[in-house]
């Protein structure tokens, strides 16, 4: 059971994932609780806020997506207009969620 | 193998020589792109997905090509999405030998088990979702919807479960007031039979006047055609100024060395309920349109002033002359406005 979730903190240099093969991730719905595990929406590769290139990667079998890129919806042009106090917030939590 | 992203220097992010195969979602999917740099997704390879194999949505200037899609439930969906491109991309739907390989009773059946749909290599939206439409670095919205070039569909002819698999589809969940205003191209683009396009269940969903050229003519299920052509809803006033039409299955015509570019006129809402437009080619040929218009028992939605009635023709090059008229009597409503499509060949 594996779940992938890179964050890509702001501002963005070009970062570069090759070669990685993610399968049989799980999706755990709301309200259940697996021990190790999110209760999130399990994609392979999941990716906010680019920009970043993808390379030579596989994803197979996933119970979500196998590849899931998104922008935030106000994250127009190439000016950032996310704030950079929300991304310093998912920053954080992930990184408290890591350390629990 | 292709090359890879970085030599790909004006591009700002890109997905490449990537695989997605059996994810129990979407294999590959793209959310919200603005940026005036085109981005590539190329040499991917995504397999047997459950819903779209490729998704995108609310974006512009994307690329994909050198790809390969198979057995996905749709192999590709870009929704809300403008100014896009297929390019060199082959797409199948079921094969047989992918339907032996999950014969044995513990798998889902393809075409059968829930939400394991017929597959459809390519849902096309049907409006231009930014349209006229002035982005935040200033450039407007070009108003061109998709083009392909270079693309195969296989494997949609089927004559058990899966028969319903089409190669190309319409979303019309989105339509605005119904008329197709999503100009778009083929080039070089290739099926295995006249089982084409799903015209039929755009009809369905509301939207009629389907519109798509065949720059090189080498889409004809009959192989006559040679120079740009036009793929079309099966309907009398999108074939009245085309030549040589043939109906296909899913009511799609097409219009051998028709190239149409769509003309509309904007008219005010109010008072124009039952009028009907008549537009007569300088050689006598003339069609009746319908028109697009959602309001006319939403009293609350009439009152805007930017809500409006919109008549809408194909047309290739030459003279005519437009009538309105009330019953049987010629008209003029308070003001009209011509609206153009977007130029094929500038696609």
């Amino acid at each position: 059971m594996k779940l992938v979730l890179m964050l890509v903190p702001h501002p963005c240099e070009c970062y570069y994932n090759r070669r990685n093969y993610v399968s049989n991730s799980v999706d755990i719905p709301w309200g259940q609780d697996i021990p190790g595990a999110r209760d999130d929406h399990a994609s392979g590769f999941k990716q906010y806020n680019g920009p970043n290139d993808y390379v030579r990667n596989i994803a197979v079998g996933n119970e979500g997506d196998g590849f899931y890129f998104v922008n935030d919806w106000r994250l127009t042009m190439e000016v950032r207009r996310i704030s950079v106090l929300s991304l310093a917030y998912k920053f954080l939590s992930n990184a408290l969620w890591n350390s629990q | 193998m292709g090359i890879s992203c970085t030599q790909l220097s004006e591009l700002t992010k890109c997905a490449s020589l990537s695989i997605a195969i059996g994810n129990a979602n979407f294999g590959m999917r793209f959310h919200n792109h603005e940026q005036q740099e085109r981005i590539i997704f190329q040499g991917l390879k995504i397999i047997n997905n459950r819903f779209q194999g490729f998704y995108m949505e609310r974006s512009r200037r994307a690329t994909l090509s050198q790809s390969y899609f198979a057995g996905n439930g749709y192999g590709i969906e870009m929704r809300w999405c403008d100014e896009m491109e297929i390019i060199d991309t082959e797409i199948r739907g079921i094969s047989n030998d992918l339907k032996a390989l999950v014969d044995p009773p513990y798998y889902n059946k393809p075409c059968v088990s829930n939400n394991f749909r017929s597959p459809m290599g390519y849902r096309m939206q049907t409006n231009i979702h930014n349209f006229d439409y002035k982005f935040p670095d200033g450039t407007i919205s070009t108003n061109k919807g998709v083009r392909l070039v270079n693309v195969q569909f296989f494997d949609f002819d089927h004559d058990d479960a899966c028969e319903n698999s089409v190669p190309i589809g319409f979303n019309t969940d989105d339509k605005r007031d119904g008329h197709w205003d999503y100009v778009s191209s083929f080039t070089n683009v290739q099926f295995e039979s006249d089982n084409i396009m799903d015209t039929e269940e755009a009809d369905t969903g509301g939207v009629s006047d389907v519109v798509i050229i065949d720059v090189d003519g080498s889409s004809d299920p009959a192989n006559r055609a040679s120079s740009a052509s036009a793929l079309v809803s099966d309907k009398l006033h999108l074939k009245a100024f085309a030549t040589r039409c043939t109906s296909y299955p899913h009511d799609l015509a097409y219009c051998e060395g028709s190239c149409l570019r769509t003309v509309s006129f904007v008219v005010d809402q109010t008072g124009t309920k039952f009028f009907y437009a008549k537009i007569t080619r300088e050689d006598g040929t003339n069609a009746i349109g319908v028109d697009f218009y959602r309001y006319d028992n939403d009293a609350h939605q009439m009152q805007y002033e930017d809500n409006s009635r919109l008549f809408s023709f194909p047309l290739p090059s030459g003279k005519y002359k437009l009538e309105f008229f009330d019953g049987e009597d010629l008209v003029w409503p308070k003001h009209v406005y011509e609206k153009w499509g977007k130029s094929n060949n500038l696609l």
